[in-house]
């Protein structure tokens, strides 16, 4: 589903290794957690993925498509929530959500039909009407997800999705993540709350300054450490 | 009083920028070019306003002294700088005191509301200076030079001017913080500001048609205006009596001068006590009294009245929606369009019988006409590129710049629809710069959609040349919607190119005219001049779009 080959990116002439070297992918069916401390380079990676930042070297493919050169092909196929939910905050609710469906073709069948689905999931549809500038910073979050998720994507790029979600938000979210994979799609997600990721992760990549230090599932990760628990392993390998 | 005046420090540090320039000096050296533009922009544009000033009052001083009253002089200064002061004042206060982003931190501050607003204020007096110092110094020097006055009247004259902005902006600062007590500020907002927006609009346009009007008269120049009569002091006292004592303050020497002089100082110090202390009791409460109380009205999604809109329109329909709900945009985006006609209104209006008159006339001959005709072109052309909709149009994004990155259209559609969305613009202003072309100039209704052509073709090159220079060097950091508009460079830039095609095509129109060429020949080279560049401009818009929208990093 997404293949990266010797991703690098670098800062001031260089100086700064922000992506350094990078290689994975992750496969259709599963969710992929992505973990390191700050700084680590998770949220560069996350948005060369999408196109937000070009890298200097190396290649990105979503379901094989090069994201440099079928650029639009690649994008179609993704959706993307950032850490910072910046929307248009002069747009109503409804209004941002019927631009996303427009712009990634969504017929209007299936827009009534998912537009109604996750309003109701996440309790929007009073707000749904209202300006985004009056939303709190978890209903934002609602709304940027369900714009990212209205063209049923193959392939969701969450950065940080869980920060500003209420408790009964966070868990449905975890359940889409869950029946997404199900189908065969892909969840790629960075996160510092290291439970979710040991419960909800089916592999997990570790980054440290820019160089992926270890990836696996849980398991795997376990087997080459002495530690129990996956933050043990992390505080362990990222503090090396 | 340490904590306050560590405040006004660090609001000065953010209005001038000098971390931010501190920064570039040292380690951002790239961008350096930015400020240092800035900066001669500012020093270019102050000594313009400090020439025309100098010249405007070296008249007047000359006159009235030939009237015997040389130190009205002062009083005109003094009171124009004071009107202003308390005009843009009431916007600069609200902007700053209710409307400013760093309210939020400073607040939960442990900070007295008059700490927060004093230092404010005082910030501002430093901006407001910007407004005062070109009107007034100007007659300080020339009436002290002109009257020979000693070391007393340059000190007087010195703190006088200083303190010039103390009582306006106090004043301003009292209404608009009572004002707000009663105001829901967050559900107002936008209201307010395109209300005053609109108020700021009509009495400037009410003070050009007054000026219109008062040099509508034969010998229109500067005699006119200074030709007042001996009852002008007493009626500019009568109205706002701190100009006459400044005035008298500086002007008159011994214990009557010192009279004044204190007077005024005095109730400077007098008003922003006041203010600091009504401050005090409001300000918080008026700043806060943003929550809703009100039951909501429970509204239904219409799921059923969903359209499907193609990519291209959806961009284009978000640019009208984006542009028209922020008043900032929509203020700085559309009040060219607006004001640029009801400006020729105005001037047709007022001044039907003067030389207007005689464009009418000329409009009527057909020797003539051609030139009418040309004239109406160019202010269509005007009228339709004195905007900044597309100059500003990727950095108004702003940090919502990511969804343009992400999205899968590709950057020729995106550009596009800006690019109809700027001519959609121009449009509205051709349209109804022609309408009053066949109005008032009796043009023939054949002829307008010519010149109807003409116009969109060159307003569509200016929109390509705007979009291009925002698609170089797009504004996207801001945290307030005015960063995006007011202080982007991109606008300045805009205009100026604006201005470099209308020479261009002004200089060509007019050689064309002098080699006596025919009319229909003048038309047909302009269309075929024009759809040269146009083609060109497509091209290279469009290639750029490609280049910019995947190297623009966000």
């Amino acid at each position: 589903m997404l293949e990266i080959k010797d991703l690098s990116k670098s800062y001031k002439k260089g100086t700064i290794k922000a992506v350094d070297g990078m290689t994975f992918d992750v496969k259709p069916g599963e969710i992929f957690g992505f973990l390191g401390p700050n700084g680590a380079g998770k949220t560069t990676t996350i948005k060369m993925i999408i196109g937000l930042l070009n890298p200097d070297s190396g290649s990105i493919k979503i379901k094989g498509f090069d994201n440099s050169i079928d650029t639009i092909e690649a994008k179609k196929r993704i959706g993307y929530v950032p850490d910072n939910p910046d929307v248009y905050d002069k747009l109503t609710g409804m209004e941002y959500l019927n631009f996303m469906a427009d712009v990634y073709g969504v017929s209007l069948e299936k827009r009534q039909e998912r537009i109604e689905y996750f309003l109701k999931m996440f309790s929007l549809e009073e707000a749904a009407t209202d300006i985004i500038k009056s939303y709190s910073h978890g209903m934002k979050q609602k709304i940027v997800l369900t714009g990212a998720l209205i063209h049923e994507p193959d392939l969701w790029i969450l950065d940080e999705p869980l920060v500003g979600l209420d408790p009964k938000s966070a868990h449905l979210l975890k359940d889409l993540m869950r029946k997404h994979c199900e189908k065969g799609n892909s969840v790629f997600f960075s996160t510092h709350v290291l439970e979710v990721a040991e419960k909800l992760c089916d592999r997990i990549g570790i980054v440290n300054k820019g160089k992926l230090i270890a990836i696996g599932t849980l398991e795997e990760l376990k087997k080459g450490d002495t530690a129990d628990s996956l933050e043990n392993i992390f505080l362990e390998l990222t503090e090396k | 009083m340490k904590t306050f005046l560590k405040l006004i420090k660090l609001n000065i540090n953010v209005a001038l920028g000098i971390s931010v320039l501190k920064y570039r000096f040292t380690k951002e050296k790239k961008k350096l070019w930015e400020p240092i533009l800035v900066m001669l922009g500012a020093i270019f544009g102050f000594g313009c306003m400090f020439v025309f000033f100098s010249i405007f009052m070296f008249g007047t001083y000359i006159t009235l002294k030939e009237q015997g009253q040389p130190e009205t002089v002062l009083a005109i200064a003094f009171l124009g700088a004071s009107f202003f002061l308390l005009f843009f004042g009431v916007f600069h206060i609200l902007s700053a005191f209710y409307f400013s982003n760093d309210l939020e931190f400073l607040v939960p501050l442990p900070l007295k509301p008059y700490q927060v607003m004093g230092s404010k204020f005082i910030n501002m007096i430093l901006n407001e200076y910007l407004i005062a110092l070109p009107m007034v110094i100007p007659a300080i020097i020339i009436y002290g030079i002109g009257m020979r006055q000693g070391l007393f009247y340059w000190i007087k004259g010195l703190v006088t001017v200083l303190s010039l902005p103390i009582i306006p902006l106090a004043l301003s600062s009292v209404l608009v913080t009572i004002l707000m007590r009663f105001i829901n500020i967050k559900k107002s907002k936008d209201i307010i500001i395109v209300f005053m927006s609109f108020v700021g609009l009509i009495i400037g346009l009410g003070a050009n048609f007054f000026i219109q009007k008062l040099i509508k008269g034969e010998g229109s120049d500067i005699e006119d205006i200074t030709q007042i009569p001996a009852w002008l002091i007493e009626e500019i006292g009568r109205r706002f009596p701190p100009a006459i004592w400044a005035t008298f303050g500086v002007a008159r020497e011994g214990m009557e001068g010192a009279k004044y002089f204190f007077l005024f100082i005095f109730v400077s110090i007098f008003l922003f006590a006041a203010m600091l202390w009504i401050g005090n009791k409001a300000f918080y409460k008026g700043l806060l009294s943003g929550h809703d109380n009100g039951a909501k009205k429970k509204k239904i999604i219409k799921m059923k009245s969903m359209k499907v809109l193609s990519p291209i329109k959806a961009l284009f329909l978000r640019e009208w929606k984006l542009l028209l709900r922020s008043p900032v945009f929509m203020m700085n985006g559309l009040a060219g369009i607006i004001v640029m006609p009801i400006m020729v209104i105005m001037t047709l209006v007022t001044q039907q019988d003067g030389a207007i008159g005689k464009i009418i006339e000329m409009s009527l001959d057909q020797q003539t006409q051609i030139y009418i005709l040309l004239g109406g072109l160019a202010v269509m052309i005007l009228t339709s590129s004195m905007n900044i909709v597309a100059s500003t149009s990727l950095s108004r994004e702003g940090q919502c710049f990511w969804i343009s990155k992400i999205i899968p259209v590709s950057p020729r559609q995106q550009i596009l629809s800006k690019f109809y969305h700027g001519i959609a613009i121009s449009l509205a202003g051709i349209v109804f710069i022609g309408l009053l072309m066949v109005v008032f100039l009796n043009v023939s209704i054949l002829k307008l959609p010519v010149l109807f052509i003409i116009a969109l073709m060159s307003s569509a090159i200016i929109t390509i040349l705007d979009l291009i220079i925002d698609l170089i060097n797009p504004k996207l950091n801001w945290t307030n919607p005015h960063e995006a508009v007011k202080t982007n460079l991109n606008g300045l830039f805009g205009l100026i190119i604006s201005m470099g095609y209308f020479g261009f095509i002004t200089v060509f129109s007019i050689g064309m005219i002098l080699f006596r060429y025919r009319e229909w020949f003048i038309y047909t080279s302009l269309f075929f001049m024009n759809l040269v560049m146009l083609l060109i401009g497509i091209f290279i818009l469009l290639k750029m779009a490609d280049k910019r929208y995947k190297n623009i990093e966000i």
